[in-house]
């Protein structure tokens, strides 16, 4: 499954070579043109047709840096994107596109106060173990400071429906993307991939492939948070895991452009295709930056719903990512026949 | 009544915040349309009108955004009161028991979990009551997605005028007078009324981008100082429009700032200068001035008091003085130097 085969590929901002890679090997059969811009972005195009359409998936994760490599063998790391530090501690770790194995560890629990125990960790208490004594033996193993470090998660299917894994933020919309190239035609479009770079740094991937591609329009593809857990008032869920996919009201990057907004929703109503809302506002997404590209460009998100976005392990729902799959697929054929013209 | 206050009131009984401008472009272009040579709606939901100048004399962009803050639908609970996330810088202790009116025609009331302290007060324990004692009967009336704005007519107070959305439609109207006081002018003249400028600002860039002028005129709204425990500015209602050094998303350009507060000098027009303190003070501005190769770009704003509040308060003195000063500035030497 590409879904899987992604989200085992290692790639925070700034290193995403894993997955490019896997991605160019996966669409080269399926596609006119392929390239790489300035920024890393891997850029493809299907397709010659009047109306040309940009779908964007960033293919960066977050995870960290190699910060300070301590005198006694620990490692202590830099965020990179947004990461939840009640969540960190004791996770297991890769360091460098090697995957050389550590683990965060942080005050061992015998020796915390009754006060702290009731208290997050704070992230420069944190630190990686690998097992080494000196600063010498990690630099051996070839660790240096701003090499990248990734969660040591390994895809699973806990369900017919339901696969867990890191990084579906953002390899789910890479693989919506792809199936999109590779499993439907639209030669009345030009259909421009967009695998960008840098996503969770401040969407800075996606707005330069934009200002260079300058579409008609473009959609953003991605995973979004979704919180219908145990003890989760069903009012606050954001989203619904297994309630179709997301089409976004407003993020803090922007609003998505209305027509295409308004075109989305009826085609989601008029197909059968489940859809709902994120009750959010907060998190930004690429189409707010694509938006603002050259004279303005027609954008809007569709995010599929994932459980413990940001962490080591994040859940989906295949049916979720189909969803979107058909609703892009709704909405390119009804700019190809000309219902909906941006 | 004057021409300014009768489009004043125009605008204020016009339904449009950030993200839902099209009712707002249609009030404008309607009001605009005598005045101008061109006008369109672009992409990005801005409202683009020109005035031809002498071909070959350059352009001059004059901005002003014409949408203001709201409250966006996320929520429905199961006794039909709606729960809202903010569009631009609403805050909470100015929104309860404000009267709001929705995209739909819906009007409701906004309302808040009792709390102890005013300092409890937060966004996420508002709501707004449109009266339907379910979801279902709510949703029919207010879809998700959908935007809430205050409501209420403008009040005049003497030369001050008081009522919701003053920021900007402030700044529109007096672009508006400038429109119907334009004769033939040596430049094109580009009224852009910009899309989205409380969040963000987002769509003054995308129309700089396309329109790619000389130089650009921001108009806006900013914070007068001359209330207990104000921003610390010398800026004083009914002072004069402000020309503006530096918020948080912009220095002035020297030479463009320069020239207006010569030609403001030279005419007699009052003029303050102003240094907008919050990190959250932004105008068009900021994206105007760096949209694509750089456009050289002054702000000059209308002081206010109660910004955000469903009666913000401005001074009709002071912005007829601003459309006086941009008159002035469009029949000067635009040279810079």
């Amino acid at each position: 499954m590409l879904l899987e085969k992604l989200s085992n590929a290692c790639g925070i901002s700034g290193y995403e070579d894993e997955v490019r890679d896997i991605l160019r090997r996966e669409l080269q059969e399926h596609v006119d043109e392929m390239w790489i811009d300035t920024m890393g972005s891997l850029m493809v195009r299907k397709g010659t047709g009047p109306i040309s359409v940009m779908l964007d998936a960033h293919m960066d994760e977050v995870g960290f840096l190699v910060g300070a490599i301590l005198d006694d063998g620990y490692v202590k790391l830099k965020k990179v994107g947004g990461l939840d530090d009640r969540v960190l501690p004791g996770r297991q770790v890769w360091l460098t596109q090697k995957r050389i194995p550590g683990v965060i560890g942080a005050k061992a629990w015998h020796l915390t106060s009754p006060d702290e125990r009731g208290k997050v960790i704070p992230f420069d208490q944190m630190y990686v173990d690998l097992g080494c004594k000196t600063r010498q033996e990690v630099l051996d193993l070839g660790i240096e400071p701003g090499e990248p470090v990734y969660f040591a998660t390994t895809f699973e299917r806990y369900s017919d429906k339901v696969v867990k894994g890191k990084a579906f933020d953002d390899r789910v919309g890479c693989t919506i993307v792809a199936t999109i190239l590779q499993a439907f035609s639209h030669p009345g479009l030009t259909i421009y991939g967009s695998f960008s770079v840098q996503e969770e740094v401040g969407l800075r991937g996606a707005k330069v492939a934009a200002y260079n591609l300058n579409p008609d329009l473009a959609l953003a593809l991605e995973g979004t948070g979704s919180a219908n857990g145990a003890g989760v008032d069903p009012f606050d869920t954001i989203t619904n895991l297994g309630d179709g996919p997301a089409i976004s009201l407003m993020d803090a990057a922007g609003f998505p452009n209305l027509q295409v907004w308004e075109q989305l929703v009826k085609l989601a109503q008029e197909s059968g295709i489940r859809y709902q809302h994120r009750r959010l506002i907060t998190g930004g997404t690429n189409s707010g930056g694509i938006a603002l590209q050259r004279a303005g460009i027609p954008a809007c998100t569709i995010a599929v719903p994932c459980r413990y976005i940001h962490t080591n392990a994040s859940l989906l729902n295949l049916d979720d990512l189909q969803g979107a799959v058909s609703l892009v697929d709704h909405f390119l054929t009804s700019l190809e026949k000309g219902d909906f013209r941006p | 009544m004057s021409e300014m206050l009768e489009r004043l009131h125009r605008l204020a009984a016009t339904w449009g915040p950030a993200g839902r401008e099209h009712k707002m472009a249609e009030t404008l272009e309607d009001l605009i349309q005598p005045y101008v040579d061109e006008i369109e709606i672009d992409k990005f939901g801005n409202l683009i009108a020109i005035k031809h100048g002498i071909p070959g004399k350059g352009r001059v962009m004059l901005a002003a955004h014409m949408d203001t803050v709201g409250a966006i639908a996320l929520n429905v609970s199961s006794t039909g009161l709606i729960h809202i996330a903010p569009v631009g810088d609403l805050k909470a202790h100015h929104a309860i028991g404000q009267r709001v009116v929705w995209g739909s025609g819906a009007v409701g009331i906004l309302q808040h979990e009792p709390v102890s302290e005013a300092k409890d007060v937060d966004l996420k324990k508002l709501w707004c009551d449109i009266g339907a004692t379910s979801k279902e009967e709510a949703l029919e009336n207010v879809r998700l997605g959908d935007i809430c704005v205050f409501a209420g007519e403008l009040q005049q107070l003497g030369d001050a005028l008081a009522g919701p959305g003053l920021d900007n439609r402030a700044g529109c109207a007096v672009l508006l007078e400038v429109a119907e006081h334009l004769t033939d002018p040596n430049v094109d003249v580009a009224f852009v009324f910009a899309a989205q400028g409380e969040i963000g600002p987002r769509g003054a860039g995308p129309a700089a981008y396309r329109l790619n002028p000389d130089l650009a005129l921001v108009l806006d709204v900013t914070s007068a100082g001359d209330v207990p425990k104000g921003p610390r500015v010398e800026v004083k209602l009914g002072g004069g429009p402000a020309l503006k050094l530096k918020d948080g998303g912009y220095l002035a350009h020297g030479p463009l700032a320069d020239l207006v507060a010569r030609v403001a000098a030279e005419h007699k027009v009052p003029l303050q200068t102003e240094i907008a303190v919050g990190a959250g003070d932004r105008t068009d501005a900021q994206v105007v001035s760096i949209a694509g190769q750089g456009v050289p770009t002054a702000v000059i704003d209308i002081p206010a008091r109660y910004r955000g509040t469903a009666n913000e308060m401005v001074n009709l003195r002071d912005l007829h003085a601003a459309a006086d000063l941009v008159l002035k500035l469009l029949s000067s030497s635009l040279e810079l130097g």
